[in-house]
């Protein structure tokens, strides 16, 4: 049963951003669907382009000075 | 004093507004090669080198920019390159990504430049010196000091073959990242190396044979603070000064400007990382602005050692600092 978690990366800076979403979404199964949010521009192509790299389906919206990361895990 | 002001502060806001836009961080660049298998912003730094470096030359040629390598201080290079690059880990971005994002209003970022500056004055007029000057005592021969010199090429067969070789590579082979929240790596890899080449022709215009640099200027800011001596406002204290308040301009037009703090811990590490990059920088005889985008675009071998350093230094950092835990 896919799940769907948000990881609430907010004041988190490089490196910390990339390697705390890594370190959660080790052990995701497919399907399942991750919220990042981070309030760090960098950080969100950092973690978007990342998962685009593993082939996962990847979503960004900006909120103000927030964006959210939507990544459903392929 | 007026015209290294005006030749020297319009730069800075150029720059710091491209880097806002571009979210061009080095450190980010050099740990993502690694860490998340992703060449978007290395191939955007590659760019900006190589529209510099056939700018820069080409103007050198035509007689209107000296543009020469610095001496082989192999030592400083690699010792000083791996220390800044393990302190850029720890201050959450390289020296010009730590400049530009105070202007996003990060405090952090503001700690890590106080650490920069003061380790920078601390290795050039401090108590760091001895060191300093000892790492540096280690010359090579100044014929290899440059990469035709090394390879002994003439430069301009130098200068064409890295950018064909390395740089058609690196973008021939690039996939198309769909986000990007700012400019697509393209254009700040294109508008970074034309301010990149803009700084050396704005500083020859106060007689400065050099780009854009990060490491002298951060210890002659605190320098001036300090000791009140006016000469320390070179050309490059105030493009860095511009640095800030052009990407306050760029975060606040496009809504990203906000006040924020990492947790207490995580700041009195990035204030540690700016004292590591300072000395190690110092030492080096640049960062990653002074060597790895001015200095190998002047085609120095020290720049390009100092790179590689700096490089496998972020990568040591972000693994002992952050990856262990």
């Amino acid at each position: 049963m896919p799940e769907t978690m948000t990881i609430d990366l907010k004041r988190e800076i490089c490196p910390d951003p990339l390697i705390q979403a890594q370190e959660t979404m080790k052990n995701a199964s497919s399907g399942d669907i991750y919220i990042i949010v981070v309030d760090y521009p960098l950080a969100v192509e950092n973690i978007a382009r990342w998962a685009e790299s593993e082939g996962d389906d990847v979503r960004v919206e900006q909120m103000g000075s927030e964006w959210n990361i939507r990544i459903t895990k392929a | 004093m007026l015209k290294t002001l005006a030749l020297g502060l319009p730069v800075g806001l150029l720059f710091g507004y491209a880097l806002q836009r571009g979210r061009f961080c080095m450190y980010s660049a050099f740990r993502d090669l690694f860490f998340a298998r992703d060449f978007t912003l290395f191939r955007a730094y590659i760019m900006a080198l190589f529209v510099q470096m056939a700018i820069i030359h080409g103007l050198d040629a035509a007689g209107y920019l000296t543009v020469r390598p610095f001496g082989f201080t192999w030592l400083a290079a690699i010792v000083g390159g791996l220390i800044f690059g393990a302190g850029i880990s720890l201050a959450g971005g390289c020296a010009s990504g730590n400049w530009y994002r105070i202007g996003e209003g990060m405090v952090g970022s503001i700690l890590a430049v106080l650490g920069y500056g003061l380790g920078v004055s601390a290795t050039f007029w401090g108590p760091l010196n001895p060191l300093s000057t000892y790492l540096r005592a280690f010359r090579a021969p100044s014929a290899l000091g440059s990469l035709q010199g090394l390879t002994g090429l003439p430069k301009w067969t130098a200068v064409i073959a890295l950018i064909l070789g390395f740089g058609g590579v690196c973008l021939a082979r690039s996939p198309r990242p769909k986000v990007f929240t700012g400019w697509p790596w393209t254009k700040a890899g294109v508008v970074i190396g034309l301010i990149a080449a803009l700084a050396w022709i704005a500083s020859a215009g106060v007689g400065r044979n050099f780009g854009m640099s990060f490491t002298g200027p951060s210890g002659m800011i605190i320098r001036y603070v300090t000791t009140g001596q006016e000469s320390s406002l070179s050309w490059d204290s105030w493009m860095i000064i511009g640095v800030p308040m052009g990407a306050f301009i760029s975060a606040a037009w496009s809504n990203e400007f906000k006040w924020r703090a990492p947790a207490p811990d995580r700041m009195a590490k990035q204030l540690v990382g700016g004292l590591m990059m300072g000395f190690g920088a110092a030492t080096a005889g640049g960062c990653n602005i002074g060597h790895s985008l001015t200095g190998l675009a002047a085609l120095s071998t020290t720049s390009l050692l100092a790179t590689i350093f700096i490089i496998l230094g972020s990568w040591l950092g972000t693994y002992i600092f952050f990856m262990r835990r």
